[in-house]
């Protein structure tokens, strides 16, 4: 009788390769089969091989670009809106990369292990929700090695939940055509397709011009911040201008953190700023003592702040909605 | 009319393998034919895998999958064979190895082309 494979080890091989060729893989592995020893050299040396191809041929370069722009331009949006100073400081920008390439990475294993010909309505937002899931992971051994490298979690959960909708969004309008099932097409996969220069469609133009023209924007606008910002001095060099009567006017930001933000005018025109503890009725005395000129602003209130974030559900259900009414009718 | 493209050497000997195996060409056989051409050299079952995803994505080898057979443990058997722009793809690397082939010969011989003739067609043997 010719030997077979251990039950426990055929289940954990079939887990590994991606559905498309995991039938034939498996049936060659177990023809295949002299010993557990054997068999389990065969799958690590084939599994890498089986899910790399899948990869290269389920991949689409357009879409892909697509996801990586939203990706990024989500958490850069998150973590502009709520901390413009974390965009000032050095290897931010590359911070806020990483749980976005994590998440890409993920995009792309759920394209290479989705089964060919089954494609349910909620498979996008499934896709979308593991892949921020395997953003949030990346945090951890980033945690664990330096809190310096991880992105703060009001980022990534605002910088998540934004993702989450643009790329549900991004794949319910670029679906996988049913083609790519085995990933062949007649004239070779998608992503070389698109490296060989065929044309994209028009929407993946716009939306990829639009991205790039957000991201651009966003990182010409914190330049251009970071270049006019006044300068900042200490709360004890700022309390010593008050009381010599150099400062003429300040402006109090709202409270972030227990602490607020100050900018304040001198005399001679020049601008600074400088980070007022919660309690600084001190600093408030003492500007009223030299008729400095106060000006405290309130935070805008949770509605205005939710704006763009109910935009986007606004813009994603309706999305939702639509996909849901142009889904073929299976029973009369 | 599409092009065939060059192939490289590794496509070369799996084209080689399914057109040599015709009706039996699948992942084990393919796999142990191009162990028999390259000996004593040895090639993992993962690249002769990746090899054909790359092949068909040409559209040189198509696939199809068999019955599932009981020795496979009730699994089918994906099988090869050979485009008609794999078989013209085959045809001109042999044209050109042949070329390469009488070069080399020219300048070194009728003598030693007979002699790695013969030991070439021994260790495929």
């Amino acid at each position: 009788m010719q030997p077979a494979p251990p039950k426990t080890l055929e289940a954990i091989a079939g887990l590994l390769l991606p559905p498309a060729c995991r039938e034939d893989i498996l049936g060659d592995l177990h023809e295949r089969y002299t010993s557990p020893g054997q068999y389990v050299v065969e799958i690590a040396s084939t599994v890498p091989h089986a899910i790399l191809s899948r990869i290269r041929r389920t991949a689409d370069l357009e879409v892909l670009l697509m996801e990586a722009l939203v990706l990024y331009s989500s958490f850069l949006a998150a973590a502009w809106y709520l901390d413009p100073r974390f965009l000032m400081t050095n290897w931010q920008l590359f911070r806020l990369s990483i749980p976005a390439a994590v998440a890409l990475g993920a995009l792309m294993l759920a394209d290479a292990y989705a089964i060919p010909g089954k494609r349910p309505t909620l498979q996008p937002i499934r896709e979308a929700a593991l892949s921020i899931a395997f953003a949030f992971l990346s945090q951890v051994p980033l945690l664990a090695v330096s809190r310096g490298l991880a992105v703060s979690r009001w980022i990534m959960l605002s910088g998540g939940g934004i993702s989450l909708l643009l790329i549900s969004t991004v794949r319910m309008l670029f679906p996988q055509p049913a083609e790519r099932s085995r990933g062949v097409t007649a004239n070779g996969p998608l992503i070389l397709r698109t490296l060989k220069g065929e044309p994209m469609n028009l929407s993946a133009k716009l939306f990829m011009i639009c991205a790039a023209l957000i991201c651009i924007a966003v990182a010409g606008w914190t330049a251009f911040q970071n270049q006019h910002r006044p300068a900042k001095v200490n709360y004890s060099a700022f309390l010593q201008q008050v009381e010599s009567g150099k400062v003429a006017s300040v402006i109090i930001g709202p409270a972030n953190s227990g602490a607020s933000q100050l900018t304040g005018t001198l005399k001679d025109g020049a601008t600074e700023r400088t980070v007022l503890p919660s309690e600084y009725s001190d600093a408030l005395a003492a500007m009223q003592d030299k008729l400095v000129d106060i000006e405290i602003r309130e935070s805008s209130s949770l509605l205005m702040n939710s704006v763009p974030f109910l935009l986007l559900l606004g813009i994603w259900f309706f999305m939702m909605m639509r996909q849901l009414q142009n889904r073929p009718r299976t029973r009369s | 009319m599409a092009s065939s493209g060059s192939l490289g050497q590794f496509e070369q000997l799996v084209l080689t393998a399914i057109l040599t195996l015709r009706e039996d060409a699948y992942g084990v056989t393919i796999h142990g034919k191009i162990g028999e051409l390259i000996h004593p050299k040895t090639v993992s079952l993962g690249a002769v895998y990746i090899t054909l995803d790359r092949l068909e994505d040409k559209g040189l080898v198509a696939s199809r999958l068999s019955d599932p057979t009981p020795e496979r443990g009730g699994r089918s058997k994906r099988f090869y064979r050979l485009q008609a722009l794999g078989e013209r793809a085959l045809q001109e690397s042999a044209v050109r190895a042949k070329r390469i082939w009488d070069g080399i010969a020219e300048v070194w011989g009728k003598e030693w082309a007979k002699e790695w003739g013969k030991r070439g067609g021994k260790e495929v043997g």
